[in-house]
């Protein structure tokens, strides 16, 4: 005897339950069980061609570059640089800021997905002229979202990590936390707004990885996918109102996170909108064969090895040289200091923020970089202040790491120095790549603790001398959020 | 390979999981029941009004200057009850400050058994509670629905996060607190801040209908909930709310976590068990869409047109500054009772820069020490309306090295009178006789905070600020 049999149900509770029990029928996902529609096929055909497009490199370099890796002593991003290298082919250069920020930026995207439609069209029409057309593409469908899966979630495995382990946006240091916002670029403030608090930072991290990490398992697909889509749409509006520079990268990976939630969408709106039952129906490939088997575990378990593993042991390993030069600059100097004294040539100058010489203030960091504030301005260095080199792999040498003097204007000036510390001097360059013919000598003497006297020369030959004293006050962005380097 | 298809078989196992589910829908097992009893309690604790003011404050809006915070108010305030007060500094930013959310939690469950051990006692128990849990949600849906809608809105039309008042912009973010640096960072790109007001806005405007709750449901449980963490970390005061709404998000989402996980995860079937109270007689019907077209009216389409039509700067003073005059000072001569004084970053009289805003305030840099507001720099009054200009602290809350002051302008006699705008410091009162002998060029004379005769003559700088005002034009900057 049934259930609803032995019970009682009155009128209005049978019209309180709205479930589709006799009245409607259940709502089938066929379109893995029929013959595709027309529509259906062209659409895969389409975005079959964009998905091989956009996540197999297709040019040397990419393979040059694996090939020519140092091996026996990978950087992080060596690897990392693998699984991100997601994007579509480069069709065109265009070299404007339109280009570099803007509209202009989408043409390579633009141009792929216009290339898949084509291709998609000549497949339509060869495929009817020769009558050799498929019913449904089923298993094709089923490998090309394991390609998108597996590099999407590597990649944004990868991404996640950056911030899981709080690298991308650094501790902002002292040369930047003296700098009005004014005077620094949106990005930078952007990212220095995320960089005091490494534990959002992380958290944020997270909600990149999990939805990468989802995605590398079919049956969490669905939710992988829709977390990629949601943080990674919000990172490319981000890119674009802060001119963040990631935002063709971030909208790309969205797209293949929609191309691979497609097929979830319409049970999701059925089941949770229009309430009725749901029924999935799946495709799987027959992997009982052992070969097959073993293959796939083999294949599957060193990508997640190499890509989730061991790239997260390297991150944590090289944590602390990354961004930030890791030369020790004069030790205990570290801090923000007030220009007392001033000589130019033996005369005193007094302070004036209109003098284009005279340093206004200065900052040590405790890595080897003197930061000095005065009325003169530098051509910018507008990038993300990247240390990696790209195409080359590795990180940078110290001098190039710019994180600390990228998209800060307002007449700081940022300069690399080398200790010697038998005679008491500090050979100074500009980091500035713009103006690295500048470079200086300085003697110094530290007759206490918070005092800091230069000698020397200066970077336009000048003889100049400066006496630097410690300011110590509490500021209101708390310390814990201001210690670089202490988590 | 394994395809699925469609066959009598599966119509036979689809008519059993109905059967099922239709019975399950009428038999609550006995945990459900003392789970919803304990859900039911502390739903209404956490969506009606528990605060007196609340009422107060309601009943005594002035309807006919009405401002879109009135609305606010009343859809999101005077929630959470009070059980505790804790004035320690976990109280306010920590672990304690979710004291009443835990005392709440604490008290549902303390009623929800109570309730069950009545009705077993008494031997009412009932089988199920389709009907309250529908009205509870929707009660639970609306109040969520409407405050986060009202969120969003002042995202949405970007005024939340305005763009950096100019003496903000010239201050080192070493001087600026971690929240009002977030949300100056937000402020900078308004059409981000509008991107994340809809955000939120969607998230409640989807709870307000039944069929696209789950999907609001989602959004607003994964937005607020990153505001949560945000909150924590930037220290900004707003983590209970967002907490409390993103957690009743997740209570409303509760039902079809595990259609979406069986859905979706486990790939199988899905039977979705919906109930819906028989609103098919005419006065039920009508009643329901009249107070629900009323308060879409009124929450939802009002309240944006307030938004509009309200002040888009209404964290800072409403008073217009000294005309033409707005700009960044250099301090070319500072005179202290007729004796010139030298620039010195250390002088703590000395002026060292100025800025005029366009609204009446007046900003200048000395080396002396406030108490720092930690505030958000609120602009809202609990009894509706906007607070009096000189207590709107978004500009000079959070923020070190300048002292901030309000003023009125007699212009008759060209002379400023200057508060300060610090609670800590309103004592200090400056009057001060003004002359604009150029564009570039505005020169004090008079009284000073501590009664001192001052002249200053100060000249706008020239210096380009082109940085964060300009886009990305490559250049020298």
């Amino acid at each position: 005897m049934s259930l609803i049999e032995s019970e009682h149900y009155t009128d209005t509770q049978q019209k309180e339950f709205v479930s589709a029990v006799t009245t409607e029928p259940p709502v089938f996902d066929t379109k893995h069980v029929r013959p595709w529609t027309g529509t259906q096929k062209f659409a895969f055909r389409a975005a079959f061609t964009y998905v091989v497009l956009m996540c197999i490199p297709f040019t040397a370099k990419y393979y040059t570059y694996i090939y020519n890796l140092n091996w026996s002593n990978l950087y992080w991003s060596d690897l990392s640089s693998i699984a991100t290298n997601v994007s579509a082919p480069q069709f065109v250069t265009i070299a404007t800021e339109s280009g570099r920020w803007g509209l202009a930026s989408y043409a390579n995207l633009a141009l792929t997905l216009l290339t898949s439609l084509v291709i998609a069209a000549l497949w339509t029409i060869i495929v009817r002229a020769k009558k050799t057309e498929r019913e449904e593409y089923n298993e094709l469908y089923y490998w090309m979202r394991v390609l998108v899966r597996y590099r999407v979630g590597f990649a944004i495995v990868a991404w996640g990590y950056k911030k899981l382990i709080p690298m991308q946006m650094v501790f902002p240091t002292e040369g930047i936390l003296t700098t009005s916002i004014i005077d620094m670029q949106e990005q930078k403030l952007y990212w220095q707004s995320m960089g005091f608090v490494p534990n959002y930072q992380s958290f944020l991290g997270l909600a990149e990885f999990l939805g990468g990490f989802l995605l590398l398992f079919r049956k969490t697909t669905a939710l992988g996918a829709a977390l990629t889509l949601v943080v990674l749409a919000n990172i490319a509006l981000a890119n674009h109102a802060y001119d963040g520079g990631v935002h063709i990268s971030s909208f790309g990976f969205a797209v293949l996170a929609l191309i691979i939630l497609a097929k979830d969408l319409p049970n999701i709106w059925n089941l949770l909108v229009k309430e009725k039952d749901v029924i999935p129906t799946t495709y799987y490939p027959d992997f009982s064969a052992a070969w097959k088997k073993y293959s796939r575990l083999g294949l599957k378990t060193v990508g997640l090895i190499v890509f989730v593993g061991v790239l997260l042991y390297m991150q944590w390993r090289d944590f602390h040289n990354y961004r930030l030069p890791v030369t020790p600059g004069l030790s205990g100097a570290k801090g923000h200091y007030a220009v007392t004294e001033f000589k130019l040539n033996n005369t005193p100058i007094a302070f004036s923020p209109d003098d284009s010489i005279r340093w206004q203030d200065a900052t040590f960091e405790e890595w080897s970089t003197l930061s000095f504030k005065v009325n003169r301005k530098e051509k910018m260095d507008q990038s993300n202040g990247g240390s990696i080199r790209h195409g080359l792999g590795g990180v940078h040498i110290d001098i190039d790491r710019s994180w600390e003097n990228a998209s800060i204007g307002g007449g700081r000036h940022f300069f690399f120095y080398e200790v010697d510390s038998v005679h008491h001097q500090i050979l100074l360059q500009n980091k500035n790549t713009a103006h690295r013919e500048e470079k200086q000598v300085l003697n110094y003497t530290r007759p206490s603790d918070s005092r800091i006297i230069l000698s020397g020369r200066n970077e336009f030959n000048d003889s100049i001398y400066v006496v630097l004293d410690k300011i110590q006050k509490k500021y209101p962005l708390s310390e814990e959020h201001r210690e670089a380097g202490v988590y | 390979m394994s395809t699925e298809v469609i066959s009598e078989n599966n119509i036979e196992v689809k008519k059993e999981q109905d059967e099922k589910a239709l019975y399950g829908l009428y038999h609550w097992k006995n945990y459900e029941k003392i789970i919803f009893r304990i859900t039911f309690v502390f739903l209404l604790l956490m969506t009606i009004p528990t605060e007196p003011d609340w009422y107060v404050h309601t009943w005594n809006y002035d309807w006919s200057n009405i401002h879109w915070n009135m609305l606010y108010d009343i859809s999101a305030a005077g929630r959470i009850p009070k059980f505790v007060t804790i004035p320690t500094e976990s109280g306010k930013w920590g672990i304690a400050s979710y004291a009443n959310l835990f005392l709440s939690a604490l008290f549902a469950t303390v009623a929800g058994l109570i309730w069950t051990v009545i009705v077993k006692a008494k031997k009412t128990e009932r089988k199920e509670y389709n009907q309250l849990y529908y009205w509870v949600r929707v009660l639970a849906r609306y109040q969520v629905g409407f405050a986060i809608v009202a969120w969003g809105y002042r995202k949405l039309v970007p005024i939340q996060m305005m763009w950096p008042p100019t003496d903000i912009l010239n201050t080192p973010i070493l001087h600026i607190q971690e929240q009002k640096l977030y949300w100056q960072s937000v402020g900078i790109v308004p059409h981000y801040e509008m991107f994340l007001g809809f955000a939120e806005f969607l998230g409640g405007f989807l709870l307000l209908f039944r069929k696209t709750t789950a999907l609001g449901a989602a959004i607003t449980t994964v937005v607020l909930a990153n505001i949560v963490l945000a909150n924590h970390v930037y220290d900004g005061s707003v983590h209970i709310h967002s907490f409390m709404f993103s957690f009743v998000a997740l209570i409303l989402l509760w039902k079809d976590l595990p259609n979406i996980w069986n859905l979706l995860v486990r790939e199988k079937d899905v039977t979705p068990q919906v109930y819906y109270p028989d609103l098919s007689t005419p006065w039920k019907k009508y009643t329901r869409l009249i107070v629900k077209v009323t308060a879409l009216l009124i929450f939802v389409v009002l309240e944006f047109v307030l938004h509009l039509a309200g002040e888009f700067e209404y964290r800072v003073p409403g008073a217009r500054g000294l005309a033409g005059a707005d700009g960044y000072y250099q301090v070319s001569e500072f005179r202290l009772n007729h004796k010139i004084l030298p620039y010195d970053p250390y002088d703590s009289i000395r002026w060292q820069d100025v800025i005029v805003e366009k609204w009446a305030t007046l900003v200048f840099k000395v080396n002396r020490k406030e108490t720092i507001d930690q505030s958000n720099g609120p602009a809202l009054k609990a009894t509706g309306g906007l607070v009096k200009d000189i207590d709107r602290g978004w500009e000079s809350s959070g923020v070190q090295g300048r002292h901030f002051f309000y003023y009125t302008i007699d212009t008759v006699n060209h002379v400023l009178h200057l508060q300060n705008k610090n609670k800590s410091h309103r004592a200090e009162k400056q009057v001060l006789h003004y002359s604009q002998p150029s564009n570039t060029r505005l020169i004090f004379s008079g009284i000073n905070e501590f009664n001192d005769s001052i002249y200053v003559v100060l000249d706008k700088s020239s210096k380009k600020y082109p940085v964060i005002l300009q886009g990305r034009p490559e250049g020298s900057y």
